[in-house]
């Protein structure tokens, strides 16, 4: 299984830590809480390691692994949540207009939505103690990384995918063209 | 900055009759609109999904609720408006 299946994986133990097969609480309330900020946290970065891992293997296919890791830190995590939003409107602007046409699929739309409200709601979770995080919020936050996954592996090998990617790395060269 | 105000209300009040105007999803009883700036400081908006009480939640419900709250955002990004629409979900008192 891949690092952000394994992630998905550890997200939904984290959520359901503390908490028997029956519905009965094993742990008290702010042991649970932390088990949920942390299993919001894991699927935030199951979704961000799932399109940087396709990054890579699109733009560095015969680069060995370890090599494979130095490249993925190349992603930086505002940035990416910058290009989603230049993803998620009806009508593309220029660059990707030009590259990929009108709009992006509705997976894409879903991938760069769902990625922008995982980051705000990870981080959130990682430095906003006042957050109220109930366990029904990071089970629906686990389902959405899940959910954009999938759609991401849907479309991984068409062309606005690859588009999508090079713009993670590249929108600061393509601005020029606007 | 009485501008900027203004101008979140406006945003406030365009997504709070997209919200009217589209079908309460089952399980919900409202949905309310709050204004504030995400992490990266960008103005953003919170809708804020209000389950009923006695609701039983599973994955499936979940599942369609992502699903709902996705398809309200994309209305609300299509429709011009600036602030990026995040949802949270809250049990009614």
């Amino acid at each position: 299984m891949s690092f952000s299946r394994d992630l998905i994986s550890h997200a939904i133990y984290l959520a359901a830590h503390g908490t028997s097969a029956d519905g009965t609480f094993t742990q008290n309330q702010q042991q649970r809480t932390i088990s949920q900020r942390r299993a919001v946290s894991a699927a935030y970065y199951a979704l961000f390691h799932h399109l940087n891992g396709s990054a890579v293997d699109l733009i560095a296919p015969n680069v060995q692994s370890e090599t494979n890791h130095h490249i993925q830190r190349w992603f930086e995590h505002a940035q990416m949540k910058k290009i989603c939003g230049h993803f998620l409107s009806t009508k593309l602007d220029k660059p990707p207009l030009a590259l990929i046409g009108g709009t992006a699929s509705t997976d894409l739309r879903n991938v760069a939505q769902s990625f922008i409200t995982l980051q705000e709601a990870r981080h959130d979770a990682d430095y906003n103690l006042s957050y109220s995080l109930g366990s029904e919020e990071a089970q629906k936050l686990i389902i959405l990384a899940l959910v954009a996954m999938d759609s991401w592996d849907r479309i991984a090998n068409t062309a606005e995918a690859n588009i999508f990617i090079l713009s993670l790395l590249m929108w600061k060269n393509w601005e020029k063209e606007r | 900055m009485a501008v900027i105000e203004d101008q979140g209300q406006l945003e406030k009040r365009a997504a709070e009759q997209i919200i009217a105007d589209t079908p309460l999803m089952d399980g919900l009883e409202s949905i309310s609109v709050e204004l504030g700036d995400d992490h990266t400081g960008d103005p953003a908006m919170w809708l804020i999904c209000y389950m009923r009480p006695d609701l039983k939640v599973d994955d499936s419900w979940l599942r369609r609720l992502n699903e709902y709250s996705n398809r309200l955002g994309l209305k609300i990004i299509d429709s011009g408006l600036t602030r990026f629409p995040y949802t949270r979900l809250r049990r009614a008192a």
